[in-house]
């Protein structure tokens, strides 16, 4: 993917660029606001990282520029300022996502990961799912591995959808609470890791190859284990 | 130094000026009286005067120069006319008759009116040394002999005389009765003031206890003490909370801060396999994490203190938000032997608030709960946790019940402060700051939380006052509750 990083920070900016290079992405630098803008609206990118403040021109109104110019470039809002407000004025200003810092790099990872594939996700809408033999109806809401139906609560189909959704990328632990429960806060425990447990239970456990993997110190993925599917 | 002081006192100088406002206005009424009680005798004796001109020029016209001379002889002598004066003379201004020595050297005005000095001595009664000032009009009569009538002004002299000297002494009094006045006044307020300053002083010197006396009357004074006690009370709390929690802050931080750099200092050692560092830096990154989440916890409960996020209050019905918290939680909670029973209301709960914080708050609990309560007991049997929502007047309240040991005493007291922890080995897992969180959540709602020991365990419930706003919302009831077993629960 390309991507667009706005950050004044040296450090910071390095740190991210790196990151998604060795990921395997193309990370573009943008050093001030007024550089970043220019850029963001002349220059097709997948997805943009964009601090919330910055020399010359602010995160916001660089989000709020892009959006009156018809950009739909997925954007993620990386910001020291992480109270509820903030937050909430970052997503109205047009942004998709945001994140406090400091942050882990997997979470910026998986985040930008999950916001590129959005625009273009035709499979986003479709009605069935599938990674390897697993299948997720979301007409009926039914799910089965090879043809056997497993039996999912509510909660744990949303989860299973999610991780699907986002399959072959890792999906964190903060973005399952935000997006399968809908809150935004900080567990004190594994709460989560309870929960896909339970899940790989259902989807994994009759079965020789498992679909649901956890990446050490990012989260989890639904991954197809070999190519020869 | 007093009487400096009290110059440069505010209250002195102000009942000064008011002393003397007053004091003008009261010297303007004496005067303007004074002065027209003055013009009234004047008019009174001139018009005497004119009389008696009237009735000696009708003697004169009657019987000439001889009837005015007898007549004014005659009236010289009578004591019933006290202080009148007559003088007649001739052409060549000899006095022929009257009870003054000589013809005035004063010149009269126009209307011949005159006031003169006069010396007695022509009357036959006349002590010849009296001596005065008078009023009087002189007269020319036809023939060229001249007529003074007059009054002796001596007496009202006196009276005028006596009355200024009455008013001066009175202005003097006054004056000091506006400076002791003032003086007192402001030694009365001073001495109030005083003792805030002196309070305030002590307090700077490092004396947070120190308070503002209160005298118990009830007056202004005693009102601006309270209040200032109030906010004393309110400072000390917060400095007191502030530098404990810096000092729980610095001891909380240090020790992980020192694991960090122990194991980044051991990566140093060449003799560490690459699976050794790979496990080194990862403990240090989890480590670094819960650090973070600390502060995370820190800035949340600041947040919360703060009230800034009562901006972003929306309806929140409590009754979805706990199913959520509920169903997030249950496996956490089998899997740690315990069964979460809800109790919910069969209808929603609304309060105006802040979804994501009344979620972490219910969580915190929960996480406590279940680390706390859940297997403590005897391991054979399932802890029960309870999650219960009901209304109680114009509140709703949820209540999260433990069978774990429980908190007492000081602990119980303790739990909801910032970092405070129940195991003073800080041993157990936590940040201590949960309570603290889910305290500063149910504040900035404008509710409480209340904790209490409940036979095994312990009892957390957060009340918060309903959202008044929709009319359709009923704060009556709530007692139909829909108890659900944990196991056969499924989201709503």
């Amino acid at each position: 993917m390309k991507i667009l990083v706005i950050e004044d920070d040296a450090e910071t900016a390095d740190y991210v660029a790196k990151g998604l290079q060795e990921a395997g992405h193309t990370a573009t630098l943008a050093r001030d606001g007024h550089d970043g803008l220019v850029r963001a609206i002349g220059e097709p990118f997948d997805v943009a990282v964009v601090d919330r403040m910055l020399p010359k021109v602010d995160g916001k109104t660089i989000v709020e520029t892009m959006r009156s110019a018809g950009r739909t470039t997925p954007v993620l809002f990386l910001s020291a300022m992480g109270e509820v407000r903030h937050r909430v004025e970052g997503l109205r200003s047009g942004a998709d996502d945001y994140l406090t810092k400091p942050f882990a790099f997997s979470e910026l990872l998986a985040r930008v990961e999950a916001l590129g594939r959005r625009p273009r996700d035709a499979y986003r809408e479709e009605t069935v799912l599938k990674a390897a033999g697993l299948e997720l109806n979301r007409l009926t809401r039914e799910v089965a591995r090879d043809g056997r139906r497993i039996e999912l609560q509510p909660r744990e189909y949303r989860l299973l959808e999610y991780l699907m959704q986002h399959a072959g990328r890792v999906v964190t632990r903060t973005m399952l609470l935000e997006h399968v429960w809908d809150y935004h806060f900080d567990p004190q425990t594994n709460v989560i890791d309870v929960h896909v447990s339970r899940l790989r239970q259902k989807i994994d456990r009759d079965f020789e190859r498992p679909l649901i993997h956890t990446v050490r110190g990012a989260g989890y993925s639904i991954r197809v284990p070999d190519p020869a599917d | 130094m007093f009487p400096i002081r009290l110059i440069r006192s505010r209250v002195f100088q102000l009942s000064l000026l008011a002393s003397a406002i007053f004091g003008i206005a009261a010297v303007a009424v004496v005067a303007t009286l004074y002065f027209s009680s003055v013009e009234a005798v004047t008019r009174q004796v001139e018009a005497t005067i004119d009389a008696e001109i009237k009735g000696l020029s009708e003697q004169y016209r009657q019987f000439g120069p001889v009837g005015l001379i007898r007549a004014v002889e005659r009236r010289s002598r009578q004591r019933s006319r006290p202080g009148a004066i007559y003088l007649v003379v001739d052409p060549g201004f000899k006095r022929l008759a009257g009870n003054i020595a000589a013809w005035p050297k004063e010149e009269p005005d126009a209307r011949r009116w005159v006031t003169f000095a006069f010396r007695g001595g022509g009357a036959a009664d006349g002590p010849a040394a009296v001596k005065g000032e008078a009023r009087g009009r002189m007269f020319r009569l036809p023939g060229g002999f001249f007529l003074l009538v007059g009054h002796d002004l001596r007496e009202q002299q006196r009276v005028t005389a006596r009355t200024r000297e009455t008013l001066i002494l009175a202005g003097i009094v006054a004056i000091l009765f506006a400076v002791a006045s003032g003086g007192l006044l402001s030694w009365l307020v001073l001495r109030r003031i005083d003792s805030i300053n002196r309070t305030s002083r002590e307090i700077m010197a490092g004396d947070l206890a120190r308070r503002v006396p209160e005298t118990g009357r009830g007056d202004e004074f005693d009102r601006l003490a309270q209040s200032l006690n109030a906010m004393l009370a309110q400072n000390e709390k917060l400095f007191l909370g502030m530098r404990e929690v810096s000092e729980n802050l610095a001891h909380d931080l240090r020790s992980p801060l020192g694991r960090i750099r122990q194991r980044l200092e051991r990566q140093l050692s060449p003799s560490l396999s690459e699976s050794g560092r790979k496990a080194l830096t990862e403990e240090a990154l989890a480590e670094t994490d819960r650090l973070l989440s600390t502060f995370s916890a820190i800035l949340s409960i600041a947040q919360a203190d703060s009230g800034g996020p009562k901006r972003s209050f929306e309806p929140v019905d409590l009754r979805t938000l706990l199913q959520d918290v509920a169903d997030l939680y249950e496996p956490l909670a089998e899997d740690a032997g315990a069964t979460l029973a809800r109790a919910l209301p069969d209808r929603p709960v609304t309060v105006q608030g802040n979804r994501d914080m009344l979620f972490q708050a219910c969580a915190n609990l929960l996480d406590n709960a279940i680390e706390y309560g859940a297997g403590a007991g005897d391991p054979a049997q399932t802890a029960v946790i309870d999650l219960d929502l009901d209304t109680a007047g114009e509140f709703a309240r949820f209540t999260v019940r433990d069978r774990g040991p429980g908190l007492d005493g000081e602990a119980l007291e303790r739990a909801r402060e910032r970092f405070y922890r129940a195991d003073p080995s800080r041993t157990t897992g936590g940040s201590g700051l949960g309570l603290a969180l889910v305290d500063a959540v149910a504040r900035l709602h404008d509710g409480a939380l209340t904790l209490a020991a409940a036979g095994p365990g312990l009892r957390a419930a957060v009340q918060i006052p309903l959202d008044k706003r929709p009319p359709a919302q009923e704060t009556a009831g709530g007692t139909g509750h829909e108890a659900a077993g944990a196991a056969g629960a499924g989201p709503g």
